[in-house]
């Protein structure tokens, strides 16, 4: 591995002190040429086996402050060097200390509603229940994070922001005490070690009704928070 | 099931081409890898699949399923390139847009090639261009 212009930040639970059994290590690696990345080549130590390896390259991590990532809100809320090379030194820390508001919320709505209804098309033919909950998981996740983040709390834990956006909205507690449940599928796509419970048509039905009534507010939201981003921008 | 593979590659392609979301091919393409495999495995009597993942070729397997199996293999490798943990990046898949289309090309040709693939029988008309009718 080339080590110029690499660097290394680990984001994610382990970063937060909140591991679990299910957690990896997640590593952020920024580099010129991630093609050549592979997990043992990383300046750390850690067991390959561990890692949720992401990598962008520096072009990428600029194009995503200029739309002010939620990624990169993520990491600027938490996440902790563990290597720089001595030419980037700083470079990502003074890129998140100069974020951007979010300008993709409608987009990410928008897609969002789009996955739901693929999953209401999916389901009339031969499907994988456990990749279809495993699909709704993330979504009401990334949703979450999103109306969180909207509200003013970034939390992008697993399974707070949807517990954080259920009592915010004083939605149906039973949402964000069975996330926990659905997410399973979602975990089970990344470590094996997490089991899948046994669930049916109806149960997968229902997540996508709450989701999708979840989606409604957030929408909303987003509507408004464009809408004051706009208007701040357009009077400054 | 081969019509049900077919529209949903369609459906990977308009996501793409439409511009939608770097969050609608991941789902896409994760879809139409599963769905694959769980329509050869099923011709094969073998477990299906409940997610999309690498998938070891049945050596047994006639030389259609394996190239099916090979090609959602490396849809699945090159997913993985295109869509971080993170965040799915659309210039990324952009940039990756024409060896992804080369590859659901060849699936398309292999899926059209497995001799039996378990047929519709529902009232159901597809139409390629992705939608249902």
């Amino acid at each position: 591995m080339n080590k110029q212009n690499v660097a290394i930040w680990l984001y994610g639970s382990y970063a937060r002190g909140c591991e679990d059994q299910y957690s990896d290590y997640d590593i952020l690696a920024v580099c010129d040429h991630p093609v050549s990345l592979n997990k043992n080549e990383l300046p750390i130590l850690i067991p390959e086996e561990k890692i949720s390896l992401t990598y962008y390259t520096w072009t990428e991590i600029k194009g995503m402050a200029s739309y002010g990532s939620l990624f990169l809100h993520h990491l600027s809320c938490e996440a902790k060097i563990i290597y720089e090379s001595e030419e980037v030194e700083g470079r990502l820390s003074a890129i998140l200390n100069k974020l951007c508001f979010y300008k993709k919320a409608s987009k990410d709505i928008r897609a969002f509603f789009t996955v739901l209804n693929d999953i209401e098309e999916a389901i009339k033919y031969d499907y994988s229940i456990s990749y279809e909950l495993s699909v709704i998981g993330t979504v009401l996740r990334h949703s979450c994070i999103l109306g969180c983040y909207i509200g003013g709390f970034q939390k992008f834990g697993r399974s707070e922001p949807v517990e954080i956006f259920v009592k915010q909205w004083g939605l149906d507690h039973a949402i964000a005490q069975d996330f926990n449940k659905l997410y399973c599928f979602r975990l089970h796509s990344q470590r094996e070690n997490c089991a899948i419970p046994l669930v049916n048509s109806d149960y997968l039905l229902l997540w996508c009704a709450r989701v999708k009534s979840i989606l409604k507010i957030i929408k909303e939201q987003v509507d408004i928070y464009e809408r004051d981003m706009f208007a701040t921008n357009y009077s400054s | 099931m081969k019509e049900i593979c077919l529209q949903q590659i369609t459906q990977v392609r308009l996501a793409i081409t439409s511009n939608t979301d770097a969050y609608t091919y991941r789902s896409r393409l994760g879809r139409l890898i599963v769905t694959c495999l769980r329509s050869v495995t099923k011709k094969l009597g073998l477990p299906q699949p409940i997610l999309p993942g690498l998938y070891k070729v049945p050596s047994d397997a006639s030389l259609a399923i394996k190239n099916v199996i090979n090609c959602c293999n490396k849809l699945w490798e090159l997913s993985r390139v295109l869509s971080q943990p993170s965040e799915p990046l659309e210039s990324r898949w952009k940039t990756g847009w024409e060896e992804l289309n080369c590859e659901l090309d060849l699936l398309y040709g292999y899926i059209l090639k497995v001799d039996g693939f378990e047929t519709l029988n529902q009232n159901l008309s597809l139409n390629l261009n992705g939608h249902s009718s």
